[in-house]
Formats: structure tokens, C-alpha cells, sequence
């Protein structure tokens, strides 16, 4: 499947994208669709000054807006900022529109690409609303990032430094309540933190809730 | 003229336009007569020289595994129809999922510019009947 998406998008040059920049801002028309090369793009809404709700992180091999673009909206439903430096390849939506003609088989792989997508999305959502717990909704965000980069491996890396603020963000905790998370993940080397992330599988899976 | 089945019904409304509903958990054969309905109800107002506008309501679906093995053959037959049905508009209302389907079929056919979903009906409807 891999190869068949990365076709779509080998005719567009590669484009660099420093971390920090916001590729695409809420409520803006989507006249781009990514393929990410490498690197993460978180998406979020802002919830209030300084405050980010982060539903989803997007790595490499998957493409974005996918089902904005796919549902017809044209208008951006969340902002997509470079976690790190990525790099990444895009189609106009026209072109992709272009491509799509007479081409079921494209047609099907995209839409079940937006479908893992969005039922990730809404799993996440739903997590933010029924886990209180600081510590399982850390722990259940370290699992996703684990399982999407390698599904059984013991050891994982992650080439992301998950900083207090995109935690606070992604899990719906203050920033201080992050940091203290952050401390005690650290402290226990469930995590290892250099230049990337390293997650501890086993001893992840086996926390329990504070 | 009505006809209904378990999940799905279709009918003339009475401003003129098809309308049909899908419900519950479909079946593969359910949307697949859901399906030829729609054609024999387009192609019975082309006969009587009447615009062609339809109105789905696909917003009581409980669970579409549209992209199931199962579905193969329903997604063939969504693209060919969609293709094959000449229509003025058609206006599709329901869930982001069923969105990203019908618009992604829209493409497909190359009628993006004749299909619109819809989280409402009363949007949805307005688009079917206005002038533009």
C-alpha cells in the first residue's frame, strides 16, 4: 500500500520544513495534501491562550489533510504545526482530484487510509474524555507513538522529543502536571531522552495509574 | 411510488426530488438494491422529462464497513452508479465517514461538482433546490 501512495506523490520535489512551523491553519483553504517523508506533524485545535488540544500526531508514510480533502470541505478543520523538522512531498488538490478519475483502486486506498486515521482519532477523543488519570493518559499516548512506529518491538525510538508542552496538549493535562509525568517516566527509564525518545515497552505496559 | 426495505426506503418527495434513506447496519445486498432502486427511480423522472435531483439521507447508518473484503462488490457497483445514474444534483446527508465516501465516489465518477454532502438535511435540501 506504502508504494502505491508514495507513486502518487513521486512526481512532487521533496520540501523541507523546519520545526515550529504551522504548515496549515484552521478554518484555511487546503490547497496542498502532504505525504510526510520523515519527521511528525502534530494537528490541534487551540482550546484557550497558550492552550493546545492535540487529537492526533501524524508520522512518516502517512498524508494529511487527507479526509478534509477527500470529504469535499476544502477548508482546514485543524491546525498542522512540524513537531520536528520534517520533510515532506505534496500534490495539488486538483491534481490529486485528476488522478482519482476512473481510479477506484486509488479511490479505495485513500479512503481506508483516512478510515485508520479517523478511527484513531476519535479513540484518542474519546480517551481525553473518559481517562482522568494524568498517568494512563501519558501512558496511553507513549503506546500509540510506540505502536504506530513498531508495532512489537521491546525497544522503540522515537526521532521526536516530546517536550511537557505537546504532552499538556495531547493529553489534556496542565503543563506542570506533564513535567512531573515527564520526571517520573524518566526516573523509572521508561523513557530515555537524547537527542530522541526511547520507550521501554514492557515496563510502559506494565505502569499503573498514579 | 414507495418502496421500502428493511434499511433503506426511496420515494418522491413531494418537492419533486428523489428521496432515499439508509439506516441500521447495512448489508451488502441491502445498498445493492438500494442501488438499482435509485437508478429505476432516475431513470423513471429522465422518462417523464423531469429534473433528475436526489436527496440521501444516510444519516441513521449504525455501523458501514465500507471498506470491508465483504464490501467489494458494493463499491463497485457505488462507483459505477454513480457514474452511470445521469443526474442533475444529488445531495448526501450523514456521518464524516459517509463524507469521505461519497465524495471520494463523486471523484471517481468526475461529478464533484454534482454531489454535496451535508451534516443536515435542511442545508443539504437547500443546495438540491436552489437555481445555482
Amino acid at each position: 500500500m506504502k508504494n502505491f501512495i508514495q507513486t502518487l506523490f513521486k512526481d512532487s520535489r521533496v520540501l523541507g520544513i523546519p520545526r515550529g512551523k504551522v504548515i496549515i491553519y484552521e478554518g484555511h483553504e487546503v490547497n496542498k495534501v502532504y505525504y510526510i517523508e520523515s519527521g511528525y506533524i502534530k494537528v490541534y485545535t487551540i482550546a484557550g491562550a497558550n492552550t493546545q488540544r492535540i487529537p492526533f500526531i501524524y508520522r512518516s508514510g502517512d498524508i494529511f489533510p487527507l479526509t478534509t480533502f477527500l470529504a469535499g470541505g476544502g477548508v482546514a478543520r485543524f491546525f498542522y504545526e512540524a513537531m520536528t523538522d520534517v520533510q515532506v512531498r505534496s500534490i495539488a488538490p486538483k491534481k490529486l482530484e485528476h488522478k482519482l478519475i476512473d481510479n477506484l483502486e486509488l479511490a479505495e486506498e485513500l479512503i481506508r487510509l483516512s478510515s485508520n486515521t479517523d478511527e484513531q482519532f476519535v479513540r484518542r477523543v474519546n480517551e481525553l474524555i473518559t481517562i482522568s488519570n494524568p498517568r494512563v493518559k501519558v501512558k496511553n499516548l507513549l503506546l500509540f507513538l510506540a505502536q504506530r512506529e513498531s508495532p512489537k518491538g521491546a525497544q522503540i525510538t522515537l526521532d521526536l522529543k516530546l517536550s511537557a508542552k505537546d504532552i499538556a496538549g495531547y493529553c489534556g493535562i496542565s503543563r506542570e502536571e506533564a513535567l512531573k509525568q515527564l520526571k517520573f517516566l524518566k526516573s523509572n527509564n521508561i523513557i530515555t531522552v537524547s537527542g530522541g525518545t526511547v520507550i521501554d515497552r514492557q515496563k510502559l505496559l506494565s505502569l499503573r495509574a498514579s | 411510488m414507495t418502496q421500502k426495505a428493511q434499511n433503506t426506503k426511496i420515494f418522491i418527495n413531494p418537492s419533486g426530488f428523489i428521496e432515499q434513506h439508509y439506516s441500521g447496519v447495512l448489508a451488502p445486498d441491502e445498498i445493492l438494491e438500494g442501488l438499482k432502486q435509485l437508478q429505476r427511480f432516475a431513470k423513471k423522472l429522465q422518462a417523464e422529462d423531469k429534473p433528475v435531483l436526489i436527496f440521501q439521507d444516510a444519516g441513521k447508518i449504525k455501523k458501514l464497513e465500507f471498506m470491508a473484503p465483504k464490501m467489494a462488490g458494493v463499491r463497485k457497483a457505488a462507483a459505477a452508479a454513480t457514474k452511470d445514474i445521469k443526474f442533475d444534483r444529488t445531495a448526501v446527508c450523514g456521518s464524516l465517514r459517509v463524507q469521505v465516501i461519497v465524495s471520494t465516489l463523486a471523484l471517481v465518477a468526475g461529478k464533484r461538482d454534482k454531489i454535496k454532502v451535508f451534516d443536515n438535511r435542511a442545508s443539504a435540501i437547500k443546495w438540491l433546490l436552489s437555481k445555482k
